[in-house]
């Protein structure tokens, strides 16, 4: 009985809030589309969210694209293959570690920020205060941030594919001594435009994904400062767990197919 | 309102800032050093462990998983399956795991260590300690850090332990490998050496980690407002600094080996 209370209570309250963010956001970032008002402020915050992750997405990506090319360049020398670490780097900045660690920063800088801006409207009884002028707080607050997160995490995901192949090189050509000219001929050798695009769109499903979770846990926040700051935190942990899922299920539903057919 | 103001005095601002935050990493240090109180340190310790394990399982194991799937299909020109195996372990445990562990814990736990500093902070109860002449660096930073210090290479371990679970389950079940051979291609290119330089960069990682968020708490702004931009701000950092240090320690200590 107990171990069913340990388990099953926090099992219940993540079908609560799951249900809450899917019956939350999408009406929300439906009527911000529907409302001019709306739209033009979702503009103005995915610009907003993209100011503010430029910096920490630089700082992140690069050295992970350094720390690829480093760990992958031994990896190559022990199997001899020193000419497959450009692509190989390329394909995996391009696929995998530009849109998982540009979602992950957007999640952390400007996932956790609209879940605190959020939520202190709703400690500072800003959200009611509209509702009582006839404005729906979830049309013209919620819905744009969530359609800026949308936006601007492609945008940052373009940002990171850049710094990650930067902090390749870095790494590759000046510190562990890769022919400059090996290295930028056969960089483009693993990836097609094909893979730049399905990046993308992967971000943009990440970046509506956890501006749905913040906007709804910040919405939901309890109104007092500790509530504030829980709710940022809560609503980082779910949108870093839920790009890592979708990430995941992107893949198999990309590759697998394909995954199959491998000549193993 | 920052719009306004130029471009440079943005920029010395910002460094300004990140000067006074490392100038913050000894004096937390120094906070533990002067003997946190026993019992709190340890129901922290405890509390980081239990939160962050749950949240470090779930990234790490689909980290594994997605690494997985990629590699499979990236290295298929190149022998596939086996190979497959043999990257996703080796980078999985050398960089990523303990990467996305810290990453976990900072935003589990390092965000909770900034949101609970930043209330007490809003709400008063750190200026009480110091009229009661109690040192708050000492009685709250202390016990949190030396929390994240012990916790994080566990989580570290934790996270190495389901990043394989998670390479190992995609192989064997989606993409119809050899268990066996799948379980041993993911070992194959690890030696314990590599455990304990992952659980090593976790001390260091945890300890930044813990004080990157216990700084942004303490210097919270005031309201509701203040706690959430300081939770916002600690998350942020300490996932910089963490991926920053991780590369330093990476090339410190595997660079060599490389060239």
């Amino acid at each position: 009985m107990r171990a069913l209370a340990l388990f099953g209570r926090p099992a219940l309250a993540l079908f609560a809030g799951a249900g809450r963010v899917i019956a939350f956001a999408p009406p929300a970032a439906l009527r911000a589309l529907g409302s001019g008002h709306g739209a033009r402020a979702a503009v103005s915050q995915a610009v907003s969210i993209v100011a503010r992750c430029a910096a920490p997405v630089v700082l992140v990506c690069g050295p992970i694209g350094a720390m690829l090319a480093l760990q992958g360049l031994t990896l190559m020398r022990t199997f001899g293959v020193e000419r497959a670490l450009a692509p190989l780097c390329v394909a995996t900045i391009v696929r995998e570690l530009a849109p998982g660690f540009a979602a992950v920063v957007v999640a952390m800088q400007g996932g956790a920020g609209i879940a605190a801006e959020l939520g202190a409207m709703r400690a500072a009884d800003e959200l009611d205060a509209l509702e009582v002028m006839g404005i729906d707080p979830r049309a013209e607050v919620a819905g744009p941030r969530i359609l800026g997160a949308a936006v601007a995490a492609p945008l940052l995901n373009g940002l990171a594919m850049l710094c990650g192949v930067v902090g390749a090189w870095v790494m590759a050509v000046p510190i562990l001594g890769v022919p400059n000219t090996l290295f930028l001929g056969t960089a483009l050798d693993g990836v097609t435009a094909a893979d730049v695009w399905l990046s993308a769109a992967k971000t943009v499903l990440f970046g509506a994904a956890l501006g749905a979770v913040c906007a709804s846990a910040g919405f939901f926040a309890e109104r007092s400062a500790a509530g504030v700051g829980r709710a940022a935190n809560r609503a980082v942990v779910a949108s870093v767990i839920l790009v890592l899922v979708f990430n995941y299920l992107c893949n198999t539903a990309i590759f697998g197919l394909r995954g199959g057919a491998l000549a193993l | 309102m920052s719009g306004a103001r130029p471009a440079r005095s943005r920029v010395a601002g910002a460094l300004l800032d990140a000067a006074a935050a490392a100038a913050f990493w000894p004096r937390a240090a120094g906070a533990t050093l002067r003997g946190p109180p026993l019992v709190d340190t340890v129901l922290l310790t405890l509390r980081l462990v239990v939160t962050s394990v749950p949240v470090v399982f779930a990234v790490t194991f689909f980290s594994g998983a997605m690494l997985t799937v990629q590699a499979a299909a990236s290295l298929a020109p190149f022998g596939g399956g086996a190979l497959a195996g043999i990257a996703v372990g080796f980078g999985g445990i050398r960089e990523v795991f303990p990467l996305l562990a810290a990453a976990s814990v900072a935003a589990r736990s390092g965000a909770e260590i900034a949101s609970q500093l930043a209330t007490m902070r809003v709400t008063k109860q750190i200026e009480a300690l110091e009229v009661m002449g109690l040192d708050p660096l000492r009685l709250l930073v202390g016990p949190r850090i030396v929390a994240a210090v012990v916790g994080t290479p566990v989580c570290v371990l934790v996270g190495c332990g389901a990043g394989m679970l998670g390479a190992q389950a995609i192989g064997a079940w989606q993409l119809g490998l050899d268990r066996g051979a799948m379980w041993s291609n993911l070992w194959s290119g690890i030696v314990a050496a590599d455990l304990v330089v992952g659980a090593l960069k976790g001390l260091v990682l945890g300890f930044l980690l813990g004080a990157v968020s216990a700084r942004e708490g303490l210097v919270a702004g005031a309201g509701a407002r203040g706690v959430g931009s300081a939770t916002n701000r600690a998350v942020i950092r300490a996932l910089v600094v963490v991926s920053c240090a991780s590369l330093a320690l990476s090339s410190a200590i595997y660079g060599r080996l490389a060239g």
